[in-house]
């Protein structure tokens, strides 16, 4: 009898072999992703996609700021520094989910083989964008100390609070997994064209969130759509987290606890909705016979 | 469990790819009521030409594609409600396609596949290495997927269906694009795997008459979505009410030669070349050769070769469709 035995979970109780199973498609998928990430990314072009362009992209921003307004140092460079730095692992997010789709099904051609495994597509899902949000994650740091040392924006260990700091942090990428499922579940019904849209959403997100300058100069329907994403939250806590009470704020009058109640909220009701929209497009996708349909370009 | 696989009137409608605006229909029919049962242990072959809806038919039994109408179960479990429970027992393989994480070492990419499947590390290589030892890919082992060529890409293809062991395993015209060399050896370890133990059940579709007789314990010959024979090879060979065929090869006959009338004689072909004749016969039966060999005897005719023409599955399909397989195969739409 090897043939019943060779696959261990057959006689695991089920919830345990079903959690088991879904934290195993997590790891694996995030190896895969990071293979895949890594590939391409020899270190020099690491260097130029995950370091070089959320540096350069602030210090462009950095310049405007001198010569259009005259703000030198301090805490509004600290304001953009920080958006600039953390913005990639919304887009990071999409974009790993995206390739979990679109490069499978019309790169790979592995989209049927992953989707009749005996895995949680989700959990694989997720793990793909986990991965491109690792590579995004690890720039960080890099972009921050750039900024504080060159561009001497106000962090210290006095300002950084690191409980609100986790806690928005972990918000903000199950946020980028919800928007990069929503993204995935388009790219389920149109075809290779999804391939833009990560980077699409994400430069209207970008202009909408607050990730350059404070929401409050958009105009007033913008700003009440800008309030309805968690990003713009979470960059404000995020914000807040580092830069302490001297920096420059999104909301100056609600306080750190409600911004991050916000944040837990919209995260939670833009997971809920991805999970819907998603659980139908997929069901849509096998009805329709498109699921592994490969577009033609 | 009775059955490894059972189909019932299963169809399968999609929207047509060519809008109806260009004079097409808007929908295409894949599978028109299909019914089948597979045997555990058996190799079940669908025959049947390019788009006859074999590939239509994997999918819908893989949980890739919702049926229309109608059901099917896969180890006694339904494939629409039981979707989850069906893909820990099968595994899926297609031919024709270049599949697979090119990036990844070819090790790699089946260990991930493995991961899966739930089989732990340790038993995972030492099953991934015995494999691709097997299909002759023992030395690519460490070698990128992209750099294999097409054939060794099925065959890495090929050991990642087998690695979970599936006790159903789907294989969708698993040697065409192949060389003969590649194709025999494929077929050869697909043999050799349904014989290793006795539950192991596989449902192969080809469009090659030969891979089907030769490889399967049972065909169905599948037209235009639906099942139009289904029987071992040999029974449908025989079903095939053709009478007896031979071909022989004698000095050149005159255009006239009045073969046709001898009695048992119901038809003739003749294609002279080389200064020597090739001669179809179509016979009531084995025995009115005798009438043939003696006629050509008396005129001075030498024979020489002489071969009785076995049906093929190919009379099978000719006989119900009233054309040859190569020419019922829909033209790629584009
Ligand atoms: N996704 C699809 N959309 C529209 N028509 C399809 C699709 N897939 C297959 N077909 C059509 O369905 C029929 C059966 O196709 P298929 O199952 O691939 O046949 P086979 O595998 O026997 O070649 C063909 O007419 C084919 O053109
Ligand atoms: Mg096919």
């Amino acid at each position: 009898m090897p043939a019943v035995g060779d696959v261990v979970e057959r006689g695991a109780p089920a919830r345990i072999g079903r959690l088991r199973r879904w934290t195993r498609t997590l790891r694996v998928a995030w190896w895969l992703g990071w293979q895949v990430e890594s590939n391409w990314t020899d270190p020099l072009r690491f260097f130029t996609y995950a370091v070089a362009r959320p540096l350069g992209g602030a210090l462009i921003l950095y310049f405007m700021y001198r010569v259009v307004a005259g703000v030198g140092r301090g805490a509004a460079v600290g304001f953009f520094v920080i958006g600039a730095a953390f913005w990639p692992l919304v887009v990071g997010g999409m974009f790993g989910m995206v390739l979990g789709v679109i490069g499978d099904r019309e790169h790979w051609r592995t989209l049927r083989y992953i989707y009749t495994a005996p895995i949680s597509w989700r959990a694989y899902l997720i793990g793909r964008a986990l991965a491109q949000q690792t590579s995004s994650l690890a720039a960080v740091p890099i972009t921050l100390v750039f900024g504080i040392f060159v561009l001497q924006i106000p962090i210290s260990p006095g300002t950084v609070r690191p409980a609100l700091l986790t806690a928005a942090l972990a918000l903000g990428i199950v946020s980028a997994i919800a928007m990069g499922t929503l993204v995935v579940s388009a790219a389920l019904s149109i075809s290779g064209e999804a391939w833009r849209m990560p980077e699409a959403i994400g430069a209207a997100l970008y202009l909408l969130c607050g990730v350059i300058f404070p929401v409050q100069v958009l105009p007033g329907a913008l700003r009440t759509a800008s309030e309805a994403f968690p990003f713009t939250w979470w960059l404000e806590a995020v914000r807040r987290a580092l830069l302490g009470p001297g920096g420059v704020r999104s909301f100056p009058a609600i306080g750190d606890g409600a911004v991050l109640a916000r944040l837990a909220l919209l995260a939670a009701a833009w997971s809920v909705a991805a999970i819907l929209v998603f659980g139908f497009a997929e069901r849509r996708a096998r009805r329709l016979g498109i699921l592994d349909r490969e577009s033609a370009f | 469990m009775s059955h490894a696989i059972e189909i019932r009137d299963l169809a399968r409608t999609y929207r047509s790819k060519r809008p109806p605006r260009s004079g097409g229909p808007a929908t295409v029919v894949a599978l028109d009521g299909v019914s089948l049962d597979v045997r555990p242990g058996e190799l079940f072959g669908l025959l049947g030409p390019n788009g006859a809806g074999k590939t239509t038919l994997i999918k819908v039994l893989v949980t890739l594609l919702l049926p229309s109408s109608g059901s099917a179960r896969v180890a006694g479990l339904d494939v629409v409600a039981d979707a989850r429970r069906v893909r820990e027992l099968i595994t899926m393989v297609s031919g024709g396609e270049t599949s697979g994480y090119g990036l990844l070492t070819v090790r790699e990419q089946l260990w991930m596949f493995a991961q899966f499947y739930g089989i732990p590390g340790r038993r995972a290589r030492a099953r991934i290495d015995e494999l691709l030892e097997v299909v002759g890919l023992g030395e690519e082992g460490d070698r990128r997927v992209s750099a294999l060529s097409s054939g060794m890409r099925q065959k890495m293809n090929l050991v990642r269906g087998l690695v979970p062991d599936p006790e159903i395993l789907f294989l969708d015209e698993p040697t065409v694009g192949l060389d003969v060399g590649a194709a025999r050896e494929i077929r050869a370890y697909i043999k050799r795997w349904i014989g290793e133990k006795p539950n192991r059940t596989i449902l192969l579709t080809t469009h090659y008459m030969a891979e089907a007789d030769d490889l399967c314990d049972r065909v169905a010959i599948i037209y235009k979505g639906r099942i139009i024979a289904c029987d071992t090879p040999a029974a449908l060979r025989r079903r095939s009410a053709r009478g007896s065929r031979f071909v022989l090869t004698t000095d050149p006959l005159d255009p006239g030669a009045r073969l046709g009338d001898l009695p048992g004689v119901v038809g003739t072909e003749m294609r002279t070349a080389d200064g020597r004749s090739e001669l179809e016969l179509q016979l009531a039966d084995d025995g009115a050769i005798s009438g043939v060999v003696r006629a050509l005897s008396e005129g001075d005719r030498k024979i020489y070769s002489l071969q009785k023409l076995e049906p093929s599955l190919e009379d099978v399909f000719v006989e119900i469709v009233g054309r040859r397989m190569e020419e019922a195969d829909e033209p790629p739409s584009g």
